[in-house]
């Protein structure tokens, strides 16, 4: 959750860039409730039915700690439009984009004209 | 000054082993540092690079004297590299291969947040743009 707490952190900074942070696991409504109340100003997704993991294809089978599914760690930026305007999947699992870097790619790819 | 060298005579090298093994642990705490107490979340190569740097100065410290306890350290501090090499090597990540590609609209799709509301497509729509992470945690 380091990284959730990074970009909860870096609220403000998003705000001021017109951009939301949604975070996306495949955990069920109970943990995704724990989540969004730790990290109030992200939107949490609970995609327990895997609906958007599989429509995008992030889904890791049986890679959790215990052989469960998860999302592979990656992130992607859509405009407003919503156009995918960039995407992000670290080459190792214990490997992310820190906020500043997050915030680095926004103001790369969405800023507006 | 003659008492000194004599104690460094008597152990050939010991230098070299101690600080051997201190880069052979060093790594792991220097991971925890960096994960925990800066939340810096790269992947760790640094481990395995010091570790290994450190059984070769324990290797160095068996070739100046050798002894049972520098070849216990080599064996222990080389399995434990080992492992070092490994950690990061198996949670390696394939490359992306789905349909979500830069300039191309976001595929549709219908999933829920965290209250249990709905959450589509549509919703990326608006006045905001969106960064989407996708994160492994369970509680």
């Amino acid at each position: 959750m380091i990284e959730l707490g990074q970009l909860e952190a870096h609220y403000d900074e998003f705000a001021k860039r017109h951009t939301r942070v949604v975070a996306v696991s495949v955990d069920g409504l109970d943990d995704s409730e724990k989540t969004q109340q730790s990290f109030p100003h992200l939107t949490v997704v609970a995609d327990h039915d895997h609906k958007l993991v599989d429509a995008i294809a992030v889904l890791h089978p049986g890679a959790g700690e215990h052989g469960e599914d998860v999302a592979v760690p990656t992130t992607i930026l859509v405009d407003k439009y919503p156009m995918v305007r960039f995407l992000f999947r670290p080459t190792n699992v214990a490997s992310r984009l820190s906020a500043s870097e997050v915030l680095a790619a926004v103001d790369k790819n969405l800023a507006v004209p | 000054m003659n008492d000194l060298n004599k104690t460094t005579d008597r152990h050939p090298g010991r230098s070299l082993l101690f600080v051997g093994v201190f880069l052979a642990v060093a790594g792991p705490f220097l991971m925890m540092l960096l994960t925990f107490a800066a939340k810096i979340l790269i992947t760790p190569w640094y481990a395995p690079v010091l570790g290994t740097l450190g059984v070769a100065l324990i290797v160095l410290a068996l070739t100046r004297s050798r002894s049972i306890w520098r070849w216990a350290a080599v064996v222990i501090v080389t399995l434990f590299v080992a492992f070092q090499w490994y950690v990061p090597l198996a949670m390696r990540l394939p490359a992306y291969t789905g349909n979500v590609k830069e300039g191309q609209p976001f595929p549709a799709f219908a999933t829920t947040l965290a209250d249990g509301s709905a959450f589509t497509q549509d919703d990326l729509k608006g006045d905001q743009s969106t960064v989407m992470v996708f994160f492994r945690c369970h509680w």
